[in-house]
C-alpha cells in the first residue's frame, strides 16, 4: 500500500515527545483523581491502516474487549480516540471509578463512559496545550462490548485508508485493570498538525 | 457611546442569549449552590431563578443522585475536563414532566448532559456549568425502532395464526442441529 502520509523523523519525535509530556501531566492528574499510581507506557506514533490497529495493539488480549469512541475537534486539527478495556479488568475497573453500586449493564456502559472520557481528556488536553489549541470533544460512543478485536474494528465501516496513530498503554498499580488508547488523526486533519509541529521545531 | 454603555450593551445581549436559548445552563459553585438558572431551566422545573440562585441543588432536586454526582464533577475539578451523561445511560439529569399533551410522547424529559469547567481569574476551576440537552424526540425513534424491529423480529419466525415457529425457522434450527450434529 502506497505511503498517504508523509511524516518525516522529525516530525514523528516531536510528536512523540509531545504525547510523552502529555502523558506525564495525564499520569499526575490521574493519580489524584483515582488515588492510584498510574503505570503509563511510552506512546507510539505511527502511520497505520485500519487493519494494522489491530495488530499494532498487542498489549491487550485480544478475546474479549470493550471498546469505546470519543471524537475531538480544535484548531483545524479532528479524530477520534478509541479506548480498547481488557473485559477480565472490569469488576476492579468499576472499583476505580469508585462504583459500589451493582454493576448492572446501564452502570457498566457507564462505568466505560466515564473512564473513556477521563483517560482520553487527560491526554489530549496535555497535547493540545503544548501546540497552543484547545479541543471540544463529544460524548463517548460505545463502539461495542465483550467482543474480539476483529469484530470490534470491522464493524464500523472506515472510510479512510492511512492515519496517524498515537497508542498509549494503561496499568494502574494493584489493580487488575489494563487499557490501550489510541488516538486516530485523520489525512484532513495532517496538514494543519504539520504546521503546528513545524512552528514547535523551529 | 461611551465604553462603559458599550461594555454594558455586550453584557445585555450576552445575557439574553443566555436566557433565551433553548437548552438548560446552569452554573454551580464549588459546594453544589446554584449560580445561574436561564430560563429553559425555569420554564420546565417551575423554579424561578430567585428561587434557584443560592440553593444546594440536591435539596431542590432531590432525584439527582448525591454520591454519583459529586464523583462525575470531580473529574470536572481535577482534570479541568468536560464530563458527559446520555440518556442511553441515565435517562435524565433533572426530572422534566411531558410538557405536551398531543405530540409528547414520553413521560419525561430525556436528557443529555455535559459539564464543562469554568475558569475563575485566579486560572482554577471556580464553578462548573451543566448544559442541558432536550432530547426527548430522538430517545423516543430509538426506542421505536428498537421495539419495531424486536416485533419484526419475532413476526419474521412466527406463523400469524398459530403464534408457533413458522417453516423459515424450522428449517434454520434443522440446520443448525444438524451442523452440530455433522461436528
Amino acid at each position: 500500500m502506497s505511503q498517504t502520509i508523509a511524516l518525516n523523523e522529525d516530525h514523528r519525535d516531536c510528536l512523540q515527545e509531545i504525547s510523552n509530556v502529555a502523558m506525564g501531566q495525564a499520569g499526575d492528574h490521574l493519580a489524584r483523581l483515582l488515588d492510584n499510581f498510574v503505570i503509563l507506557s511510552i506512546p507510539n506514533v505511527a502511520v497505520l491502516s485500519p487493519t494494522e490497529i489491530a495488530m499494532a495493539v498487542q498489549t491487550i488480549d485480544d478475546h474479549n474487549v470493550s471498546g469505546v469512541c470519543q471524537g475531538f475537534i480544535g484548531g483545524g486539527i479532528a479524530g477520534e480516540a478509541m479506548l480498547l478495556f481488557n473485559d477480565t479488568s472490569f469488576s476492579d475497573l468499576a472499583k476505580l471509578m469508585e462504583y459500589d453500586d451493582e454493576l448492572t449493564e446501564t452502570a457498566e456502559r457507564e462505568v466505560l463512559i466515564d473512564a473513556t472520557n477521563i483517560l482520553t481528556g487527560a491526554l489530549l488536553r496535555g497535547i493540545a496545550e503544548q501546540m497552543d489549541i484547545e479541543f471540544s470533544f463529544g460524548p463517548p460512543a460505545i463502539l461495542g462490548q465483550h467482543q474480539e478485536l476483529d469484530k470490534l474494528l470491522s464493524s464500523n465501516s472506515v472510510r479512510w485508508e492511512q492515519a496517524l496513530v498515537i497508542e498509549v498503554n494503561y496499568k494502574v498499580e494493584d489493580h487488575n485493570v489494563q487499557c490501550d488508547l489510541l488516538v486516530v488523526i485523520t489525512e484532513n486533519s495532517l496538514n494543519y498538525l504539520l504546521k503546528k509541529l513545524n512552528y514547535l521545531l523551529d | 457611546m461611551s465604553d462603559t454603555q458599550n461594555m454594558l450593551n455586550d453584557f445585555r445581549w450576552i445575557m439574553d442569549v443566555v436566557q433565551n436559548i433553548d437548552v438548560g445552563l446552569v452554573l454551580l459553585d464549588k459546594n453544589f449552590n446554584i449560580q445561574m438558572w436561564n430560563s429553559f431551566m425555569q420554564n420546565h422545573s417551575a423554579t424561578l431563578a430567585e428561587e434557584a440562585i443560592g440553593q444546594l441543588l440536591f435539596n431542590l432536586f432531590p432525584e439527582i443522585d448525591e454520591q454519583w454526582f459529586r464523583r462525575k464533577t470531580q473529574s470536572v475539578y481535577i482534570l479541568k475536563n468536560s464530563a458527559f451523561t446520555t440518556w442511553e445511560q441515565r435517562p435524565y439529569l433533572f426530572r422534566f414532566e411531558n410538557y405536551r399533551p398531543i405530540t409528547g410522547k414520553a413521560e419525561f424529559m430525556y436528557q443529555n448532559s455535559t459539564f464543562i469547567p469554568i475558569q475563575g481569574l485566579n486560572g482554577e476551576i471556580g464553578s462548573i456549568c451543566i448544559i442541558i440537552y432536550d432530547v426527548t424526540e430522538q430517545a423516543i425513534n430509538n426506542l421505536e425502532l428498537e421495539k419495531a424491529n424486536n416485533q419484526l423480529e419475532i413476526i419474521s419466525k412466527t406463523d400469524g395464526l398459530t403464534g408457533l415457529l413458522n417453516r423459515k425457522s424450522w428449517e434454520n434450527l434443522l440446520e443448525t442441529e444438524f451442523q452440530r450434529e455433522a461436528r
